[in-house]
């Protein structure tokens, strides 16, 4: 059975969440609030180096082997229940008594994340992020609004890799001018063509590649950037009461997909450096990227899945900014009532303006 | 030309239905890491335009005839 991490309160022995709101460990049955600082003396567990957690207790005829493969089973310290899960999970909620827990095996060793950025925004502020969400979409089907259901909210910890990444690039281009003038009887244009030259460096620090095949990686691009500076030393009590995963997609399956956003950016801020021209065309470009060792962090994040007719809608909240993305339903039949009634509004409006002006 | 006139509009409209839609979707993968560019890091070693060759072109004028 693999090792998990509780945290009970001193006072009245219920189990301590990290509660984002006043940023320190919180009992939810007595309101008693401890410093992580306190947590630390329960963390001794993961200076012992991670152990191989081989001891399937997996019932015959239950689970194919493929199944089981995939799953690590814990025992819940407060109740005694049997926690399935799979093997990314790092922090999860117990089904029988809902007591927070983390599994010390999944963040010790080798395994560590190096920085944790705590969750500043909790469940309530994720709800409230959702209506407002909604508001102003004039294509959003009413019924949407009225009738959605909300399936679940959670609080995870995704696992990230946060590469650094030094770029030389040497780019040319070919560059216009244009000239335009006229006589009585000519239009003259004259274009004079350049050959651009621009070689430099530049910098990148931080660009987070999401490391959890579990996370969709366009939703979780879509909540960036988060601040680093609101990043700590990690120590697994901040997990207490959210959800988490330990990485499923390593550090160099990871680097290609920094490299080419670092790459995007270094082609942008090069072509902003060529002013002047009415046409820039890129003929050559050459960049050479320097990665360092990556970091492996935890960055927060609420995700709300809405199921309506018949599918399911994904939300997300960055968990320290407060940004809030997912893509919601167009109502057709609105939209092309209104495509309709502008096309006809704005043709009335043309054609009186041309019966004025003689145009017809 | 009120043919003119309902293209214009179907376009206008289009414009306007195709802005609000786009405000339905708010998921994408990012194209750059331009929030991760280290401050002023940004360091040019060679910044050169090189004149190659001009080239011009002359169209004749409608000319307006006289009734």
């Amino acid at each position: 059975m693999a090792d998990i991490l509780e945290y009970k309160c001193p006072c009245c022995g219920g189990m301590l969440e990290f509660n984002s709101g006043v940023q320190q460990m919180k009992c939810p049955y007595c309101d008693s609030e401890f410093s992580i600082e306190a947590m630390q003396e329960h963390d001794a567990a993961l200076d012992a180096p991670a152990e191989d957690q081989l001891e399937w207790e997996v019932p015959k005829d239950t689970w194919s082997e493929e199944e089981a493969a995939g799953m690590k089973v814990y025992k819940c310290k407060s109740c005694g229940g049997e926690i399935v899960a799979d093997e990314t999970t790092g922090a999860s909620k117990c089904p029988y008594c809902d007591n927070p827990v983390v599994m010390t095996g999944q963040f010790s060793g080798d395994l560590k994340p190096e920085f944790i950025i705590p969750f500043k925004y909790d469940k309530e502020a994720a709800k409230k992020a959702l209506t407002e969400h909604f508001k102003g979409k004039k294509l959003l089907p009413k019924v949407f609004t009225d009738q959605h259901q909300i399936d679940e909210i959670k609080g995870v910890y995704v696992p990230v890799w946060l590469f650094d990444a030094d770029a030389s690039a040497e780019i040319r281009y070919k560059g216009r001018k244009v000239k335009r003038w006229s006589d009585n009887d000519y239009n003259y244009e004259q274009s004079d063509y350049y050959s651009i030259r621009r070689a430099g460096k530049m910098s990148f620090q931080l660009v987070p590649v999401d490391g959890s095949t579990k996370m969709d990686d366009n939703l979780m691009e879509s909540i960036e950037p988060f601040d680093f500076k609101g990043a700590v030393p990690f120590q697994p009590a901040y997990m207490a009461g959210y959800l988490a995963d330990k990485y499923d997609v390593d550090a160099e399956a990871s680097v290609d997909r920094a490299n080419e956003r670092v790459r995007h950016s270094v082609e942008q801020a090069f072509r902003d450096t060529v002013k002047g021209f009415e046409s820039v065309e890129t003929e050559k470009s050459s960049i050479k990227l320097n990665n360092a060792k990556a970091k492996y962090a935890m960055y927060p994040v609420w995700l709300l899945n809405i199921s309506w007719n018949g599918k399911t809608y994904p939300f997300a909240m960055n968990g320290q900014t407060g940004k809030f993305v997912g893509n919601l339903p167009m109502d057709k039949s609105l939209a092309t009532g209104k495509f309709f009634l502008i096309a006809v509004i704005l043709t009335i409006i043309f054609t009186v303006i041309g019966l004025c002006f003689g145009l017809i | 030309m009120i043919i003119v006139w309902i293209i214009l509009a179907c376009i206008i409209s289009g414009i306007v239905v195709g802005i609000q839609w786009s405000e339905l979707k708010s998921v994408s993968s990012q194209y750059t890491a331009n929030d991760y560019v280290q401050k002023d890091s940004l360091h040019l070693t060679e910044n050169k335009d090189k004149f190659l060759y001009t080239k011009t072109e002359k169209k004749e004028r409608p000319k307006q005839t006289e009734s």
